[in-house]
């Protein structure tokens, strides 16, 4: 049986994702993603996980309740699915290891890529950025992500470390460790350089990192809002 | 014989981790990566360390590879990790056993750490729900300038009493405007002055609203034995002004937008006086209940009024009405507890001679008669 195929297309600020779906075959989608279809495709709604899995997402990792499922009909079919955020995209193959995603990083999946909630200690949910609870990402098949701003990947090899702003990271293997440390060696430096804290991961594995901020961002646009009242 | 298994290795040529078989023989691994060269890695060549976020992947590398395309490989599964202990020499051996016990540990901390999310939440809601509706009404209640609660009060008395038969003067109107006038004079008002009135109806009840409004139904005087025990309910509904209870209670029920209009003194008076009736309805809390009955025994004995004669009335109720609803079901403690409550407090004040009220108690019990 044929697999579905992935494909990035009008890669820039605003990238999107042409998915070809053959006969019979479907995936799964965060709710709202699908920007234009084939009449050839069914939508339909699912908690995946019932409603524990699905009050777990939207409680625990900030996703949504309800996933999108796209299902080819008997003549296959194309979507195309925009995430909400401007940013890259990144197509992800499972190769047997896990990845873990920030908050609001998943666009769409095969369905034998599995989702779940990973814990993280208080160290790391209170300064990592990530918060308490993460999105673990198993199984087999094909992943997408979308990020804040582009995406780059850095591929590290065992024992070999990199530093990466908390806010600027997206994914990494579960093969990669990282720990939180202060940006500077002294705590002013470490707050006056406007880093705070970063993450140190160490390989092997991949880590993906976004060119972008969220929380600089808003802050920046803050400056710009009118004042209430 | 050789067992197999799905791993994922690193490759110098190829970037990232790439899906392979382990077989683990009896002299050594092969790793055969999907669409790359067997490699043989012998026990004796292997270094075995944990690896990963959650120290559950144990990476494999070889000190003298035959061949330089893999660097690593990463296993979890449990079945070659037991398989792979047996066969390789320490310190491996003990790295892959506390790997495995590492991995127990990491499940039961995902469910403690979920447990503890879960208590952190629940007592967050419990807390926030605290805060809005006890600490904030008296926040609001407490941060209300005296001349607009005047103002609240004034209109919600004008509310209270248009359905309502109001005695405009005579001995009773005189009783209890002398009974508040000698109360006043000995409480700390902040400001506040008190407004009487009377009102015909047999009920036996008086209530205070914000800003000074004491209302006392004939019912109550009828039922008094003399001034003192007037004094003493008087007393008990002073405190409940003084304390704000019942601005509080208005701050409850209207919101938190209103509370805070109300703080700066822009709040809605004529939407909440045209509510004014259901404040007869609503109850104190007890811990409301318990402050003026403990202030007011105080008041009382200030005043140079017998505090007692605060539980001989609550007594006198009692005797009325024994069927009293069970604390549990009143806001209200309920009557012969509030007593026993009542007579510690009042014995464990000084004592004093008291000086009598200048009330003619039969003149007024008469002018009551001749509103029926």
């Amino acid at each position: 049986m044929s697999r579905v195929q992935f494909e990035i297309i009008d890669e820039g600020d605003a990238p999107i994702v042409k998915t070809t779906l053959p006969a019979g075959q479907s995936i799964y989608a965060d709710s709202g993603a699908m920007m234009s279809m084939t009449p050839g495709i069914a939508i339909e709604s699912s908690m995946r996980g019932g409603v524990m899995g699905a009050l777990s997402r939207s409680l625990l990792r900030g996703e949504t309740f309800f996933y999108l499922t796209l299902t080819a009909g008997s003549g296959g079919g194309e979507a195309l699915l925009a995430p909400a955020m401007m940013g890259g995209i990144q197509i992800l193959e499972l190769t047997g290891t896990e990845f873990f995603l920030q908050k609001g990083s998943f666009l769409a999946a095969e369905h034998d890529v599995h989702l779940s909630t990973k814990t993280q200690n208080l160290t790391k949910g209170l300064l990592s950025g990530e918060g308490f609870f993460v999105t673990r990402v198993g199984g087999s098949g094909t992943l997408i992500i979308n990020t804040f701003g582009a995406l780059m990947r850095f591929d590290l090899a065992p024992g070999e470390e990199y530093i990466v702003d908390n806010h600027h990271v997206v994914a990494w293997e579960s093969t990669t460790s990282y720990e939180i440390h202060k940006a500077a060696a002294g705590w002013i430096s470490s707050f006056t350089s406007g880093e705070g804290f970063v993450c140190r991961f160490k390989g092997p594995g991949t880590i993906y990192v976004q060119t972008r901020s969220p929380s600089a961002f808003a802050g920046w646009l803050r400056r710009y809002l009118p004042a209430r009242g | 014989m050789a067992d197999s298994f799905p791993a994922a290795c690193f490759r110098a040529a190829v970037p990232g981790s790439c899906p392979c078989t382990v077989t683990l023989g009896p002299t050594g691994l092969e790793i055969i990566p999907v669409d790359g060269v067997a490699v043989r890695w012998r026990y004796d060549h292997l270094r075995c360390e944990p690896t990963g976020d959650e120290r559950a992947w144990l990476l494999v590398s070889c000190t003298a590879p035959d061949h330089p395309d893999v660097t690593a490989v990463v296993i979890r599964a449990p079945e070659a990790l037991a398989t792979l202990a047996d066969r390789v020499e320490e310190p491996g051996r003990s790295t892959i056993v506390g790997l495995a016990n590492g991995r127990r540990a990491l499940a039961r901390r995902h469910w403690r750490n979920l447990v503890l999310f879960a208590a952190c939440a629940a007592g967050a809601v419990v807390l926030g729900w605290w805060l809005l509706t006890r600490v904030a009404p008296r926040v609001a209640a407490d941060a209300m300038p005296v001349e607009t609660e005047r103002q609240l009060g004034a209109a919600l008395a004008t509310a209270f009493l248009a359905d309502k038969k109001a005695i405009a003067g005579g001995p009773a109107v005189d009783a209890v405007q002398a009974i508040v006038d000698r109360l006043a004079a000995v409480a700390d008002t902040r400001g506040t002055t008190f407004t009487v009135h009377v009102v015909d109806n047999p009920q036996i009840n008086a209530l205070a609203l914000p800003g000074g409004q004491i209302v006392v139904f004939t019912g109550l005087l009828r039922e008094a034995g003399g001034p003192e025990e007037v004094a003493g309910v008087l007393a008990h509904e002073i405190q409940h002004v003084l304390h704000r209870h019942a601005l509080r209670r208005l701050v409850q029920q209207f919101g938190s937008a209103t509370v805070i209009a109300m703080a700066t003194g822009g709040g809605d008076i004529g939407r909440m006086a045209g509510r004014a009736g259901q404040l007869v309805q609503l109850s104190y809390g007890r811990e409301q209940e318990a402050e003026a009955d403990r202030d007011g025994l105080a008041l009382l004995h200030r005043a140079r009024l017998p505090p007692e004669a605060l539980v001989v009335f609550f007594e006198r109720l009692e005797r009325a009405a024994p069927g009293a609803l069970p604390e549990f079901l009143s806001t209200h403690p309920d009557t012969a507890r509030r007593i026993g409550e009542l007579r510690r407090l009042a014995a464990a004040l000084p004592e004093q001679d008291p000086t009598p009220l200048p009330v003619d108690w039969p003149a007024v019990q008469e002018s009551l008669e001749g509103e029926r």
